[in-house]
């Protein structure tokens, strides 16, 4: 199988681990990423201060990775998932726009002719891989270690938008979790929004946010957070030391990314899976992961 | 979820029959209702004043995008087109948080949002962006070299719309 | 047939409808064109032709001019048809040489902005009709008669009134209810606003007399697999399940459900405690005979126990008993199978059944009751102590484009209820109730809502409550946004209720299959004829509903009901016939050639394949024929024709319209 990855500025620039531990991982279920050089914003950000420029950005990574023969787009931000998933939609309704945009996108060679497969990486765990494979992979191992899912905010809403799992009660990185051996259950903060795109607007905001995410998750005794967004790994990991020293705790609550923690089971070593750039306490749980 | 005006319908926006769910469950304090009341009052004269005074208000930045409101609402009000596109209008007064002007600066100059940063490793090793990238044998940022071009278009489809 | 040479005299009179018609359609433009017509006998326009002086002026004008058809350009038929079929029939004329032309609803009210061209096509429409009513034949009524019993399906406060109320009339009614009891939701609740009335006291002095009445034969544990036929004679196949238990030895000593050993969970209770596999649903059953659930039941699942066999006196317990199927035949059917909670799990922002501690507004009125899982002592199920603290949320799954869209009737006083029983019950504690609107309409409503408001400890936020969230202590939280205050609350207690909106009980849809009545999408709730002018009857003559199955509403709005569908009931009996419009299907035998086609497309079963002197024709049951037309459709000799609307007629009309 073979997939176009679409990264997503953040990714490039700073959450360098989502990219790395997605390829090395995809890779050993014999997917093909295809990976151009040639890249540009999604045009998130621009939603609201240049709604056309937005939509044009992502017409622009639409029509390029077309040119490539491939089953479909696998995002690694959830941002540029709700913008690649969202704008077919909008073209659809604003047919004049549709009709600049495409004249620009002509001008340089491309053009958006069929409608590609956006996929979520819980998507393409879960359904494509299947929960068979991993399960087989886990080997009937059991953890005794409690795992707290994120899906962030931008994967599943809203639901006007055909989503991969059901946006009010989720279940499928649960599932995957179970398939790999170890124990999750539901928490009342598990659809809490991590703050991210506060940090533009107003930062300490942002930090509350993520403080009452992860403050109100520890609570319940997980022993691991995951999450696939490079943003919501920001907020949770990245920053978990400052968030937490802003209202007087120490960070105490470890967070990976779904592929790093498949990743391990598939016994990739933690430097292909980029773990050294995760900041929270995973060495609290990481020996136990890594034993059996 | 893009703030074009003509796609959000008066009638959505009035469907809404004030039952403050959407404020009880915003994470960050936001009226989700009375912005939505403030977009009938860029039509009807009676509502103006609320109008007025939102899209000249930097508090309308503060809304996280987390849907949480739209998911919610019993009536599927257009929550967050409405956001949306009074937050366009606001820029369009001036009212816009820097950070993302930078982000469309640095769009239009690189392609891509951010330029190259610092990155921390667990055991407080510092390396660059690039680095990290070459170590990892992933791709280089975007060439720049027809930026030009890329800029020139970005100019025209905002102003065409 | 052309029109200009008929020796028919045909009377035209066309309405004005107010300015319904008059206003779009010239109709001084179409009298002055049908003038020319010389088989016309007279053609007159009327303001308002159903008013007493428009059909006064058109009897008249119809014996006058010695027509001997009349063509009426007006409003549907539906509502109007026996008004002018009357009227010819106090002129001498045979009410079938009728013709109405709907120039309303088929014409001006759709063509509002196209004066000319609906003027043009409302001529059109009436020369077809005159066309058609050249052909025409007087025809006759049918009398049928009707028989003098009853069925009512559902044994809930709706179904026990209406049979109570058909029953005292003399006739005799069959009153067949799935559950081993009946009393429907109404046992269930503990009281009723806004009188605060017990409800079982009010109940269950009428499901006795049910019980005992010379004229109730009641079936419980029972359901309706099959209904054929027509109004005035329906045949109804009942399957009885089998009890397990001989209704003719039971003594009611219970003496099998005290030793039953296997227990499941309780459905009268909705899921708070547990019953033994043998058992009566609650104290005041009737009839107070148990029955074995066999999925529970030690001796049907491992063939081990039969304790209850053992030990009953009266040897009443037979494994053997099969279930029975009862064919019973009546003259009305009336359908009353009541509503159910819509399942508040899918409204996962207030986590139902997410963490313990959060019920129902069904499930509360179990645990206040004397006779439920609790004994009426309010305990909250997780907590196994008293709630000092509880959230009513209002609206769960009502209102909501997501859910269900209608509002439940219900639950604003519901609520008012709820909160007034806790605080009965437990002084100390302090009541949040969460609705954005409260619905206090009825007699008596407003005036509990200020009594319930004036109550110490009780609170009422004006907004929808956003999430509930449960605790690790196992207390709940809840988030909502006060405009009183202008600010956001958070609220922590110990139980939340949950006022669930409602849905047509599930038995519904099958009932609904069997009569071929339509019911809503939403919710699936049964349809009425008229919504204004006939809740109670329904599109299939004879079948009638009444009670929440049409859509949700309170105890006195579905008493109201049931009397009302059981005075239609009794009307239709007593009359004793009933009249078919005699639009049947005839069958030209000397074409038809026993094919059978036009039998295995009828609807209605009207039709049967007979031998006649060697050779087999069809033969049409006018009292089953609705006159449908899918036989005439099907048959490929010309064979089989509607009565008034032959293949020739039907002609005649589109000659003319294409002319």
């Amino acid at each position: 199988m073979r997939l176009a990855v679409f990264t997503g500025c953040f990714t490039l620039v700073k959450q360098i681990a989502v990219e790395a531990s997605m390829l090395k991982v995809i890779q050993y279920f014999n997917i093909e990423p295809i990976t151009p050089q040639k890249t540009n914003c999604c045009g998130f950000a621009f939603r609201s201060i240049a709604p056309n420029t937005s939509l044009y950005l992502t017409a622009r990574i639409l029509a390029y990775l077309n040119t490539f023969e491939s089953e479909g787009i696998l995002t690694l931000c959830n941002g540029c998932y709700l913008m690649l998933k969202e704008t077919i939609y909008r073209l659809k309704e604003n047919q004049r726009l549709l009709e600049i945009i495409r004249k620009h996108l002509k001008d340089e060679g491309i053009d958006i002719k069929s409608i590609p497969r956006i996929i979520h990486p819980i998507e393409l765990f879960h359904d494509i891989i299947g929960i068979e494979t991993l399960k087989n992979i886990a080997n009937k191992k059991q953890y005794n270690i409690s795992i707290a899912t994120h899906y962030g905010c931008h994967a599943l809403r809203p639901s006007t938008l055909p989503s991969f799992d059901n946006p009010l009660n989720p279940h499928k990185m649960e599932n995957i979790a179970e398939a790999l051996g170890f124990k999750t259950k539901d928490y009342p903060e598990r659809l809490d929004c991590c703050g991210a795109v506060l940090l533009a607007s107003k930062p300490e905001l942002a930090m509350k946010l993520a403080y009452s995410k992860i403050a109100g998750t520890a609570r319940w005794g997980f022993q691991l957070l995951i999450t696939t967004c490079p943003y919501c790994f920001e907020m949770l990991d990245s920053r978990q030391e400052a968030v937490m020293q802003m209202f007087g705790e120490e960070p105490k609550l470890p967070v990976m990314l779904l592929a790093q923690l498949i990743g391990l089971q598939l016994g990739l070593n933690e430097k292909d899976l980029a773990l050294n750039f995760n900041l929270s306490p995973i060495d609290r749980v990481l020996p136990q992961i890594l034993k059996r | 979820m893009v703030g074009n005006q003509l796609l959000i319908s008066l009638e959505t926006a009035k469907a809404c029959y004030t039952c403050f769910k959407c404020v009880g469950v915003c994470p960050v304090g936001l009226r989700p209702n009375m912005i939505v009341k403030a977009y009938v009052g860029s039509i009807v004269p009676e509502f103006r004043d609320i109008y007025e005074s939102i899209i000249r208000d930097s508090n309308i930045w503060i809304c996280a995008k987390c849907l949480k409101c739209v998911e919610m609402c019993p009536q599927r009000v257009p929550i967050i087109e409405i956001i949306e596109y009074l937050q366009h209008v606001a820029s369009k007064h001036g009212v816009v948080p820097k950070a993302y002007l930078n982000m469309v600066e640095n769009v239009v100059d690189t392609y891509i949002a951010f330029s190259s940063q610092t990155i921390v490793t667990r055991d407080g090793d510092i390396y660059m962006t690039e680095d990290v990238r070459d170590t990892w044998g992933l791709n280089p940022l975007p060439n720049t070299q027809d930026i030009e071009g890329f800029r020139r278009r970005l100019k025209e489809i905002e102003e065409a719309g | 047939m052309n029109i200009l040479d008929s020796s028919a005299k045909t009377a035209v009179f066309i309405c004005h409808c107010g300015t319904n018609i008059g206003g779009v359609i010239d109709i001084s433009k179409i009298i002055e064109k049908l003038k020319n017509i010389p088989s016309i006998a007279v053609a007159q326009d009327h303001r308002f032709l159903c008013s007493t002086d428009g059909i006064e002026t058109m009897i008249n004008s119809i014996k006058t001019s010695n027509a001997d058809r009349v063509v009426v350009a007006a409003c549907s038929f539906r509502t109007h048809e026996p008004l002018f079929q009357e009227a010819l029939h106090r002129a001498g004329l045979n009410p079938y040489l009728l013709e109405l032309v709907n120039i309303r609803e088929l014409c001006s009210w759709v063509h509002e902005n196209e004066r000319d061209r609906a003027t043009e096509k409302a001529l059109k429409m009436i020369r077809a009709a005159i066309m058609k009513i050249q052909d025409n034949q007087p025809l006759k009524r049918i009398r049928l008669p009707v028989t003098p019993a009853a069925l009512v399906i559902g044994g809930g406060i709706a179904g026990i009134r209406a049979a109570l109320d058909i029953a005292e009339a003399g006739f005799t009614v069959y009153l067949v209810e799935k559950e081993p009891s009946i009393g429907g939701n109404m046992a269930k609740l503990d009281k009723t606003f806004p009188t605060l009335d017990c409800s079982i006291c009010i109940l269950g002095p009428l499901m006795n007399i049910v019980a005992h009445h010379p004229n109730i034969k009641l079936y419980t544990y029972s359901e309706v697999i099959s209904i054929n036929g027509r109004v005035g004679d329906f045949s109804v196949k009942i399957l009885k399940k089998p009890r397990y238990v001989r209704e003719d030895l039971c003594r009611g000593c219970l003496i099998c459900i005290a030793k039953c050993p296997s227990k499941t969970v309780d459905e009268f209770n909705m899921g708070l405690s547990h019953r033994k596999a043998i058992y009566v649903p609650f104290p005041q059953a009737v009839p107070r005979i148990p029955v074995i659930d066999t999925a529970s039941c030690l001796y049907f699942q491992k063939g081990i126990c039969r304790a209850c066999e053992k030990l009953c006196p009266a040897n009443a317990i037979d494994f053997n008993q099969k279930e029975e199927v009862v064919e019973i035949k009546v003259g009305a059917i009336v359908v009353a199978t009541g509503f159910e909670e819509y399942n508040i799990s899918q409204v996962y922002e207030y986590s139902y059944g997410r963490y313990p501690n959060i019920v129902t507004g069904l499930q509360l009125e179990r645990l206040v009751s004397s006779y439920g899982p609790t004994e009426g002592r309010l305990i909250a199920p997780g907590l196994n102590r008293e709630p000092r603290r509880i959230a009513i949320i209002n609206c769960v799954g009502s209102r909501d484009e997501r859910h269900l869209p209608y509002c439940c009737r219900v639950g604003c006083m519901a609520s008012l209820k709820h909160s007034w029983y806790i605080k009965h019950l437990m002084p100390e504690a302090e009541v949040f109730i969460f609705a954005d609107e409260v619905r206090a309409s009825g007699k008596g409503f407003e005036e509990f809502y200020r009594r319930v408001r004036l109550i110490p400890g009780v609170y009422i936020v004006k907004s929808k409550a956003s999430e509930v969230r449960g605790n690790p202590d196992g207390t709940l939280t809840i988030k909502a946004f006060d405009p009183a205050i202008s600010s956001e609350i958070t609220i922590t207690v110990d139980l939340v209720v949950l006022e669930a909106g409602i849905v047509a009980s599930r038995g519904t849809e099958s009932i609904k299959n069997l009569l071929k009545l339509g019911a809503l999408n939403s919710g699936g709730f049964l349809i009425e004829l008229h919504p204004k002018l006939n809740p109670v009857e329904t599109a299939v003559d004879g079948v009638y509903i009444c009670g929440a199955v049409s859509g949700p509403k309170d105890i006195p709005d579905t008493v109201a009901q049931a009397s009302a569908a059981a005075s239609k009931v009794i009307s239709l009996l007593s009359r004793g016939y009933i009249e078919t419009q005699p639009y049947s299907a005839i069958v030209d035998e000397s074409r038809c050639s026993g094919c059978g086609v036009c039998s295995s497309v009828c609807e209605y079963s009207a039709i049967k394949i007979v031998k006649k002197k060697e050779r087999s024709v069809a033969v049409v049951d006018e009292a089953l024929c609705k006159g449908c037309g899918a036989c005439v459709g099907s048959c490929p000799s010309r064979a089989i024709e509607i009565a008034n609307l032959k293949l020739n007629q039907i002609d005649a009309m589109v000659a003319e319209i294409l002319r």
